[in-house]
């Protein structure tokens, strides 16, 4: 009786064991969105707190005036004082930077994010919308040829930002009558160009541009344009038509 | 009751009927069943949105913002016992915020709203893999990548391919895929970081956290973005050609999604496919429901499809 007891309780805890045993499986998902917008009106205070000194200092920041502008510059095609100042400021910014020259920098002209920049202080936080995309300047080197290329997707594009001493008439789309650094294009020389990263990576339907021999100057647009407006101080609007349509 | 539950009985057509919570309706005739929620939480290409959009009449006017994200999720926990919190990368990037502080608010943020773990986007190496680096002293969540090599760099043992969460005996596997560098970022802010193929990565550890780890549940944190025209890998296609990945949370492409997209996998299996659009505007939810019996058989899971 001792025996037959002892096995039955072996073989009830191996049937526990055997067919009893928990297991997991997964049934259904439910999903859901939540958005955060102005309606969701609370806020987390630790996360509050946690914000504030950054926001105080950035803010700090964001209002330190870096120069002067003397009158509004305006945004516009194919010539325009803020595009000017802009291709100026990228060009001169980097040969303070770095000290080295290059013939001409273009930018294009969807990288400048407001239509005008009014007249008065020059903020850090102005310079931030001015320019708020992370774009690297490149510096390439580039055939006469490859230029015109360039400045013929200029031309279809309407114009974009040139530095002072460069510039072209538009026929029929293209570039014509081309003058870089107060020379007239010579297809087989050699030119530097200063870009931004987007366009040297082949953006806006460059790329062309992509394979050249180039160097990545770490720099971003929007820290030499504020170099260039501290060492400047005041900025004067260059009304210069660099870019013109032909009638 | 909670709000999932309420819904749940409501989808089922038995609004009224009455139950405990932790049991599905049907447990009235089938006894010794165990219902597990597992509450899914997750954000992508945040992209360093600390504050709300500015009320500028500009589309995203007034929207997103970390402390009404936090108060939101805080709101979540109350409510519900097992919350796990994931973000799919792009962390960093488009505002002064990062400028300025390389990412260190951004990291302390969501360490303050108890992130689980995240995996990391194109920009967050904007600051150079040191960068990130720097800031993960202020980052108490895992960061997972299942796909880049990140031997020879800063990175290196401060990442891991994936990891296991245990909530009342369900476990969770979760690891990271991150988009193809070359191309996107410049070399010199990756380094020596060596991009492997995501879908050959995602076969591999989902599989050894669904057999090996012995996973009731496979979710991947994918930067890879939602789907392409190209045949460039996506998450649609990474579901496609997947076998053991039950979810993909998604980021790059900064998609919003109406409801989640199911996919079939390799074997007919549904894959769920969910991104929560970009800049802290959205946080997604997905609710797991699990059983637990000792029946040898699932209860619920036939008398539901899965959408």
């Amino acid at each position: 009786m001792y025996h037959k007891g002892k096995l039955i309780f072996a073989v009830l805890l191996a049937t526990l064991l055997s067919c009893h045993k928990t297991q997991t499986y997964y049934s259904y998902h439910e999903a859901r969105t939540y958005r955060i917008d102005e309606r969701s009106r609370a806020e987390d205070t630790a996360v509050v707190r946690i914000i504030q000194p950054y926001k105080n200092a950035l803010d700090g920041k964001m209002n330190e005036v870096v120069g002067y502008n003397a009158a509004e510059l305006v945004k516009g095609k194919p010539s325009s004082t803020m595009t000017n100042w802009m291709a100026d400021g990228v060009r001169e910014g980097y040969e303070i930077i770095s000290g080295k020259k290059v013939d001409v920098a273009l930018q294009n002209y969807g990288g400048i994010r407001i239509n005008s920049l009014a007249a008065g202080d020059i903020t850090v936080g102005k310079m931030y919308e001015v320019m708020p995309f992370e774009n690297y300047l490149v510096v390439m080197e580039c055939s006469g040829e490859v230029l015109l290329k360039l400045l013929n997707r200029v031309a279809l594009y309407g114009g974009w930002p040139i530095s002072r001493g460069s510039g072209f008439v538009m026929r029929d789309s293209m570039a014509a009558a081309v003058v870089i650094n107060q020379k007239p294009l010579d297809l087989q020389a050699t030119y530097t160009l200063a870009l931004p990263d987007y366009v040297a990576n082949g953006g806006d339907d460059c790329s062309f541009l992509k394979d050249l021999p180039r160097e990545d100057t770490g720099l971003l647009v929007r820290d030499i344009l504020i170099a260039y407006v501290r060492n400047k101080k005041i900025i004067q609007p260059d009304n210069e038509t660099r870019i013109s349509q032909l009638k | 009751m909670k709000e999932g539950r309420r819904k749940f009985i409501e989808q089922l057509g038995m609004g009224g009927f009455l139950l405990t919570a932790g049991k599905f309706p049907w447990q009235a005739w089938t006894g010794d069943v165990d219902v597990v929620k597992i509450t899914i939480l997750h954000t992508n290409d945040v992209h360093s949105r600390i504050d709300p959009f500015p009320m500028d009449g500009s589309r995203n006017a007034g929207l997103g913002g970390a402390a009404k994200r936090a108060a939101m999720i805080k709101r979540i926990r109350k409510a519900n016992e097992n919350i796990l919190l994931f973000d799919s990368g792009d962390i960093f990037q488009g505002t002064p915020y990062f400028n300025f502080y390389g990412g260190e608010l951004e990291m302390k943020l969501m360490t303050e709203m108890g992130y689980d773990a995240a995996t990391m986007g194109n920009h967050d190496f904007d600051g150079g893999i040191d960068g990130f680096v720097n800031q993960l002293k202020h980052a108490n969540f895992d960061i997972l990548m299942a796909n880049y090599n990140f031997d020879n760099t800063p990175m290196q043992g401060k990442s891991k391919p994936y990891k296991v969460f245990e909530k009342q005996h369900i476990r969770i596997g979760v690891f990271g895929l991150g988009i193809e560098l070359d191309g996107l970022v410049p070399q010199k802010l990756y380094g020596d970081t060596q991009y492997n193929d995501p879908v050959k990565a995602a076969m591999k550890t989902s599989a050894i956290l669904k057999h090996n780890e012995k996973c009731d549940y496979v979710i991947c944190l994918s930067h890879l973005g939602y789907r392409y025209d190209e045949s460039k890998v996506s998450d649609v296609s990474l579901a496609r050609e997947s076998k053991d990945i039950d979810l993909i949370l998604g980021g790059h492409t900064h998609t919003f999604l109406k409801e989640p997209t199911i996919v079939e996998n390799m074997v007919g299996k549904p894959v769920t496919i969910n991104q929560a659009g970009w800049a802290g505007i959205l946080l997604g939810n997905i609710d797991l429901y699990f059983e637990r019996n000792k029946k040898g058989k699932c209860v619920s899971c036939k008398n539901i499809t899965v959408k």
